[in-house]
């Protein structure tokens, strides 16, 4: 098992901090401190770092501390291998290099780092809309298979080309069906790469259920996408593609969009024949999320030979006493680098208790 | 025309240029007008000259001071059967420093990109699918060498869809493989891209 964490992190005009510098554990980091100082901030820092992503969807502007006009992080990686990162943020786009060296997607970063986040938003997987699952499917997807994100950027510009061009008006039919042709070319890889996370997730997802809920609560979970199966080669699964899409041709240039994709993909979560999203009862809906999460971190850990680096954001609170136990145990069993936020410490519970704590006081560490 | 402020008038010309923010103009400018003041005119002419001869050569839309065609496509040495097709200038002179190459090119100036507002009409397409029906035969292969991103495989697909009734063989450059820099990153999925795309086309 290889591990690697963040050993040292530096945040200059980010978000609310103006500079900070702190050295962290390679086990359990815990941010602590009243409500809007900075510690889901500094988690944000901290995902920019080791996955080129921020913790929630947000403008580069909004990353930069109000009235300046750039942020800079830095981490340094310590473990069994050694580098760092940089990230610098400005108004109009990012530039991230890795030991000195600029590159152009996360697939860089998630060759040598695999990042899992929980965040609030995450106790919605079950319940709302298919975007929080396409997330847990994207962030498994590039915590199993690096090249993962460096597909999925070019799909994203696949499609945004596509989308203008339905969009112009007197574009041909033959220009049309070049981008048809890229669009198909980038989304089989991207769904076959999902199926393949399904597949590796739904046995550890079955496993950490069962033992959450004391056997009580089964469910499935299966990709939804076009109609093709897990064994499917990228070549089926691009023909599957393109006859969709020639079903669809009237109504994409009527409704001048792309109305078939990895974008609008979404996974089934099913409790006996019942979709959860409508049955589940809300303390069932929690512990499937749970179990999710913590499948994703067994999967890549095991899969990856690589401890993944684990981001918690509020959720220790949000759960209660005993599923909390259950995530600090599996927190405590793949060993990963933790970094949890509370507003009270004495809230964490009892098996979370040899950790390095950090106050949090109006952005910055007290 | 005289403008009020010649310096903020010249930052603001050169700030249009590819790479070059308002910061750079402005250092441009002002070493330009100290330390570089003797060699303004000679500069100045340069660009007018420039600008005066070169234009894309009537063939293959290289750029040339010649007169109508341009040394490549007026060579003797060169093999008439291939013609290999790239989106830039720039490219074209790095296919060439290579010395690897010796049939002809076409220039589009350009890929496609819809969001760029670049459609089929504002590249070399056309004039290009007449070249090779004019040929008479005498082309018997086409190299799409455009650029392995989402817009030059569009690009690629488009050409090869519009040459697709005639009597011409083509070919994609290998690709897949990001060249230089991400070297180290390129992995099974993307070799195997790579060499999917060879057997398309
Ligand atoms: N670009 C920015 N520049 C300066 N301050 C910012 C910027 N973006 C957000 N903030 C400030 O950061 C604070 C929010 O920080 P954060 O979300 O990290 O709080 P928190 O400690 O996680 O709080 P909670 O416990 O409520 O989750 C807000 O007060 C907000 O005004
Ligand atoms: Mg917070
Ligand atoms: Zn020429």
């Amino acid at each position: 098992m290889k591990s690697v964490y963040i050993h040292q992190l530096f945040a200059f005009r980010f978000r609310n901090f103006d500079t900070l510098k702190i050295e962290l554990s390679p086990k359990i980091n815990v941010f602590f401190g009243k409500n809007g100082h900075g510690k889901t901030n500094l988690l944000e820092a901290i995902s920019l770092a080791s996955s080129f992503k921020a913790i929630r969807p947000a403008k580069n502007r909004d990353l930069i501390l109000f009235d300046q006009e750039q942020s800079r992080i830095k981490a340094s990686i310590a473990g069994h291998d050694h580098f760092n990162v940089e990230v610098d943020v400005f108004l109009q786009g990012k530039k991230v290099c890795i030991s000195g060296k600029s590159v152009k997607s996360a697939s860089a970063i998630n060759h040598k780092l695999a990042v899992i986040t929980f965040v609030p938003d995450d106790l919605h997987i079950v319940t709302g809309g298919a975007s929080f699952r396409r997330q847990l499917l994207d962030q498994t997807a590039n915590g199993l298979f690096p090249i993962y994100a460096a597909l999925y950027r070019r799909f994203e510009q696949a499609i945004l080309q596509r989308n203008r061009l339905l969009k112009t008006p007197g574009s041909s039919q033959q220009e049309l069906e070049a981008f048809n042709q890229v669009f198909v070319q980038t989304a089989a890889p991207l769904i076959k790469a999902r199926h393949a996370a399904i597949r590796i997730l739904l046995p550890e997802f079955e496993r950490n259920l069962a033992h959450i809920s004391g056997n009580s609560i089964s469910a499935n979970i299966a990709y939804e996408s076009i109609d093709v199966t897990k064994q499917d080669s990228e070549e089926t699964i691009q023909t599957s593609l393109w006859e969709k899409l020639k079903t669809l041709q009237t109504e994409e240039r009527f409704r001048k969009t792309t109305l078939l994709g990895p974008h609008l993909d979404d996974i089934n979560i099913t409790m006996g024949t019942h979709p959860a999203r409508h049955t589940a009862s809300r303390g069932q809906a929690r512990a499937i999320v749970l179990a999710l999460k913590m499948a994703q971190m067994h999967c890549v850990a095991s899969v990856r030979e690589l401890t993944p680096i684990l981001l918690l954001d509020d959720v220790l609170g949000e759960l209660d006493q005993n599923n909390a136990q259950r995530l600090l145990e599996t927190i405590k069993e793949i060993d990963a680098q933790t970094f949890i936020t509370t507003t009270q410490l004495e809230l964490l519970p009892d098996l979370c208790r040899d950790y390095k704590a950090f106050e949090i006081h109006q952005g910055t560490i007290v | 025309m005289l403008s009020e402020d010649p310096i903020k008038h010249l930052v603001e010309q050169l700030a249009k240029l590819p790479g070059i923010g308002e910061r750079t103009a402005l250092r441009l400018v002002l070493h330009m007008l100290s330390s570089e003041r003797d060699s303004v005119p000679t500069l100045a002419a340069a660009l007018m000259e420039a600008a005066e001869r070169v234009h894309e050569c009537s063939c293959c839309h290289m750029l040339t001071a010649l007169d109508v065609l341009c040394s490549t496509c007026i060579s003797i040495s060169r093999d008439r059967s291939v013609v290999c097709v790239v989106a830039t200038v720039q490219d074209l002179m790095a296919l060439e420093a290579t010395n690897d190459y010796k049939g002809l090119y076409h220039v589009l100036h350009g890929t496609l990109g819809p969001m760029e507002g670049i459609g089929p009409k504002e590249l070399r397409i056309a004039s290009f699918l007449s070249r090779i029906t004019d040929s008479n035969r005498e082309i018997k292969e086409v190299i799409i060498a455009t650029p392995p991103n989402v817009e030059g495989e569009a690009t690629a697909l488009y050409l090869a869809g519009q040459m697709s009734g005639l009597k011409v063989n083509i070919t994609r450059i290998a690709s897949g493989v990001p060249v230089g820099g991400d070297l180290q990153f390129a992995d099974r999925l993307t070799l195997s891209r790579a060499l999917h795309l060879r057997q398309r086309f």
